[in-house]
C-alpha cells in the first residue's frame, strides 16, 4: 500500500483569516498536506475557519472535515444568525468565512491513521452543546477536549450542565497524560484541571436549584450563583450570567 | 431575540490580541509532532475577532492506505 503522511487539524478558529494563519503557520512546520479538519463542536468560534481549508482556498485536495453526527444539522440550523453574528462581529473578515460542514459524521468513535499514529475520535452525549467531539492522540496520550474542558477561564455551557459533570468524570478516566481545552492553557494533570471545572458547574447547578426553589428570580440569580467561585476564573461575570441564563430556565422542569 | 440571546450565551466570547497579522499568530509546539495556537482571553465587548479558541494540529509520518475507520 502507498504510505501517505498527513497532518489533522482539531479546530480551524472564527474566521478565513485565522483559518488563512493557521494554514500558515502548518506550511511553516510541515510541507505535508492537511487531510483531515476536524471541528470539536458547532460554536463558530471553532469552525468558521474552515473555509481556508477548501480545495478552493488550497489548489491542492480537499481534506475530509470532520464532526460528531449532530454537527452538520446544526450548522445549518444555525447558519444564518452565526452569519449575522459574524458581519456584525468580524467586519471585513466576515468576507469569505463561510460555513463548511463535515464531510465525515461520527456517531460514536472513528479512528483517523496518521501513519505513526492514530487519532481516536469519540463523539458525546449532551454537554456543552450537543455536538461535541473529543480526540485522543495515541502516541502522545494527549487529549484536544474541545470545550468539554476550560481551563482558568469560566466554563461555558450551552447544554447540559449534569451531562457535562458526566462526560468530564469520563474524560478522568480517559488515561491522558496531557490535554489541550478549548480554552486555556495546556495541562498536565487534566484529572485536576476537570475537577476544578466540575466544582464550579456543580455550584453552579445547585446554586440555580436552591434559587427555584425558593422563587428567586432568574436575573437576582445571575448575581448571587456559584459566587463562590467567582475568585476562581477568569470573566467570570459574563460567562456565569450566561450560563445562568442558559441553564435557570431548564431547570425550572426538573 | 431570544434565540440570538441563546446563541450569544452559549460562546465564549474573547478577544485575541493578536489577530490581526499572521506573523503574530503564535503556535506552541507540545513535543512530538502536535501544535497548539492559544486564542486569547478577552471579553467581546473589546471587538471579537474569530480567535478566541485553541486550534491545534497533529503531525502524522508515514501511513498505511487505511485512512480511517469506524
Amino acid at each position: 500500500m502507498l504510505s501517505v503522511a498527513r497532518v489533522a487539524v482539531i479546530d480551524t478558529g472564527g474566521s478565513l483569516k485565522v483559518g488563512q494563519h493557521l494554514r500558515q503557520a502548518i506550511a511553516k512546520v510541515t510541507s505535508l498536506p492537511v487531510l483531515y479538519v476536524i471541528n470539536t463542536h458547532v460554536h463558530p468560534d471553532h469552525t468558521y475557519g474552515n473555509a481556508a481549508f477548501l480545495a478552493s482556498q488550497l489548489n491542492e485536495v480537499e481534506p475530509e472535515f470532520i464532526g460528531h453526527e449532530k454537527l452538520s444539522t446544526t450548522m445549518e440550523l444555525r447558519q444564518e444568525q452565526y452569519a449575522k453574528l459574524n458581519a456584525k462581529l468580524l467586519g471585513e473578515d466576515a468576507l469569505g468565512t463561510i460555513l463548511v460542514k463535515p464531510s465525515i459524521a461520527v456517531k460514536s468513535s472513528l479512528t483517523l491513521d496518521l501513519g505513526d499514529r492514530s487519532l481516536v475520535l469519540t463523539a458525546h452525549p449532551v454537554a456543552h452543546t450537543h455536538t461535541d467531539l473529543t480526540v485522543m492522540d495515541s502516541q502522545t496520550q494527549t487529549l484536544f477536549s474541545g470545550d468539554l474542558l476550560f481551563i482558568e477561564r469560566t466554563p461555558v455551557v450551552e447544554g447540559d450542565v449534569k451531562g457535562l459533570i458526566a462526560e468530564l468524570d469520563k474524560l478522568k478516566l480517559s488515561g491522558a497524560l496531557q490535554v489541550v481545552p478549548g480554552h486555556g492553557p495546556v495541562s498536565q494533570d487534566g484529572v485536576l484541571d476537570m475537577k476544578k471545572a466540575q466544582t464550579y458547574l456543580q455550584v453552579l447547578l445547585n446554586d440555580i436549584r436552591a434559587s427555584i426553589k425558593q422563587g428567586v428570580s432568574m436575573e437576582a440569580t445571575m448575581n448571587t450563583a456559584a459566587a463562590t467561585e467567582k475568585d476562581k476564573w477568569l470573566l467570570f461575570d459574563v460567562a456565569n450570567r450566561r450560563n445562568v441564563n442558559t441553564l435557570y430556565p431548564a431547570l425550572e422542569w426538573e | 431575540m431570544r434565540i440570538l440571546m441563546i446563541i450569544l450565551s452559549g460562546l465564549v466570547w474573547l478577544i485575541p490580541a493578536h489577530a490581526a497579522s499572521s506573523e503574530n499568530f503564535v503556535i506552541e509546539s507540545l513535543g512530538q509532532g502536535i501544535y497548539v495556537h492559544h486564542g486569547a482571553h478577552l471579553d467581546i465587548d473589546d471587538g471579537y475577532q474569530g480567535d478566541i479558541c485553541n486550534i491545534s494540529f497533529v503531525v502524522g509520518s508515514k501511513g498505511s492506505g487505511h485512512r480511517y475507520r469506524r
